[in-house]
């Protein structure tokens, strides 16, 4: 099965199937790139989900793209294939915003590991995307470079902070995109573009030239329309890197490799703890919908009450709000007014913050993840939770800026995102669907440390039960 | 107990940051439930902790254990 059939637009295909058209030279890379460049001048204007694109370069590199497959030479597992990033991944020599005004023309030195490994596949990178002010914020708006649109309903937040990831991906103008994940960045857009999107293990992939928001919390990952899509860029960029000590030194696997392994006798844990809080009922009908489809294929299902979530939240946020503050403080004290107040507003938490409160809080991740892993995995492959409690809100419900309540309320979008960013553990955004109203709907396969082969095998026996992600979103 | 909302105020503005009454306020209350986390969680001592495990990168080659 593949997307090829849906649409004679090559824009609209899944990358895996672009690719493989372009290695049987179906497709060209030029015509892939001209049919991508298209589609970008014509829905920029409704998602603005770009902040920069380079279409001479795009150009320049899908010829030869080309070239290399005429002259017979090794072709990567994403040649030709078109796609952007959001705007914080460092190429050497090419200004990166990071989504922000302080940045507005900040020009690199270095190269981000992830986009030489992505070049080293054969991919090509047609511009940058918009994302959350220094990936803070998990809803698109952006005072500087305009509030990123949904696909499927452009009056509706993207979710954040890969704003342009999950918008530029859903709504067909790129088949890939790299977002990073600090509390949900990564896995928001997807379930709310409907898109998969993975945060992998803390340490699975190369930060090297990549913005950081918060050290120990940050993640680099792909966006993606389908599991095969997402988990053939995650092998691109998976790794040890010597130029980043915190990569670790686990060698990475082919993610593509077990997808199609299907999921009978295995088992999937449910929390009865924290997860489904107050969750939608139209949201939870869908997820019931996923664990029913999982039954079909022959997994067994299994309650969990998970430990330590009573305080999880907490002990994050003193970890997050100490590193933003850190990393920030610079700019805080000489230059506030550059920042959104929203954005100045979240980062000022971590001056509260004391230095034994954040040892204390870092010295128990370990011990805490132990504890929720024994309690989730010791007798299931995965967890399964919603991505999003509730429908896709509009930009104008959560335009909070600072007000007073801007922390509840953005708290209630990366409730279900947030706590596994402190454990640690990889994380899956499954696209399951839309609301009444037409807006995506998503899941979160959750894992052990390292077990990022074993949730695409869950993706991909989802896919196997019900199909394809094969709607197309209503745009120019 | 000390009170917290004066403790957290004073302890940004002390770091020479401009810190207004909003400010101070959001600090507090994003604060409270850190503090309420900490309380109930930190049960027993430190003393006798390994340095490998104040290292922030442990999070996961410390005790959470790989894939089955």
């Amino acid at each position: 099965m593949n997307l090829t059939r849906m649409s004679a637009n090559p824009a609209d295909w899944s990358l895996t199937d672009q690719v493989g058209a372009m290695k049987t030279g179906t497709l060209t890379a030029v015509d892939l790139a001209e049919a991508t460049l298209k589609r970008i001048e014509a829905r920029q204007p409704v998602l603005n989900c770009f902040i920069r694109v380079d279409e001479e370069g795009t150009r320049a590199a899908a010829k030869a793209a080309d070239a290399r497959r005429e002259t017979g030479e090794p072709l990567g597992p994403l040649h030709g294939a078109p796609l952007a990033h959001k705007d914080m991944y460092y190429r050497k020599g090419v200004p990166v915003t990071c989504g922000s005004e302080i940045r507005r023309a900040f020009v690199p030195d270095v190269t981000a590991t992830v986009l030489e490994k992505l070049d080293a596949a054969g991919a090509l990178h047609v511009g940058a995307l918009n994302m959350s002010e220094f990936a803070s914020g998990p809803t698109g708006h952006n005072e500087h470079w305009g509030t990123c649109r949904n696909p499927w309903n452009p009056a509706h937040i993207t979710g954040g902070s890969s704003t342009g990831s999950g918008s530029s991906v859903g709504g067909r103008l790129v088949a890939g995109s790299l977002g990073s994940d600090t509390g949900g960045s990564i896995r928001l857009p997807a379930g709310i573009c409907g898109v998969y999107g993975i945060k992998p293990t803390q340490g699975r992939v190369s930060r090297h030239g990549v913005m950081g928001l918060s050290f120990s919390l940050d993640n680099v990952g792909p966006l993606a329309r389908t599991a095969r899509d997402c988990a053939r860029i995650l092998t691109a960029i998976a790794g040890p890197d010597p130029k980043d000590t915190t990569a670790l030194p686990v060698p990475a696997e082919d993610y593509e490799a077990d997808i199609d392994a299907g999921v009978k006798g295995m088992t999937i844990a449910i929390p009865e703890t924290f997860y489904f809080d107050d969750i939608d009922p139209e949201v939870a009908k869908a997820i019931d919908a996923v664990i029913a489809a999982y039954e079909s294929q022959g997994a067994n299902i299994v309650r969990v009450t998970l430990p330590h979530h009573d305080v999880i939240d907490g002990l994050g946020s003193i970890v997050s709000a100490a590193e933003q503050c850190t990393i920030h403080d610079h700019w805080q004290r000489t230059c506030p007014e550059k920042y959104a107040p929203l954005i100045r507003a979240r980062m000022m938490a971590g001056y509260g913050v004391t230095a034994v409160e954040y040892l204390k809080a870092m010295h128990l991740r370990s011990r805490i993840a132990s504890d929720v892993a024994a309690a989730a995995f010791g007798g299931a492959q995965v967890m399964l939770a919603p991505t999003v409690r509730f429908p896709v809100p509009t930009l104008e419900e959560m335009d909070v800026k600072d007000s007073p309540n801007m922390p509840e309320a953005l708290g209630r979008v990366n409730h279900s995102t947030r706590p596994i960013n402190y454990l640690g553990f990889p994380g899956l955004s499954v696209p399951c669907g839309f609301t009444a109203s037409g807006l995506p709907i998503g899941f979160q396969l959750i894992g052990p440390a390292f077990s990022e082969r074993m949730l695409f095998r869950f993706a991909g026996a989802y896919e196997a039960a019900v199909g394809l992600p094969d709607a197309l979103p209503d745009l120019p | 107990m000390t009170q917290p909302s004066i403790t957290r105020a004073a302890l940004a503005a002390d770091q020479k940051v401009a810190v207004s009454d909003a400010d101070a306020d959001r600090i507090e209350r994003a604060m409270t439930g850190a503090r309420v986390a900490l309380e109930k969680v930190l049960t027993d001592t430190l003393f006798d902790t390994e340095p490998a495990h104040f290292d922030r990168y442990q999070i996961v080659t410390g005790t959470t254990g790989a894939a089955k």
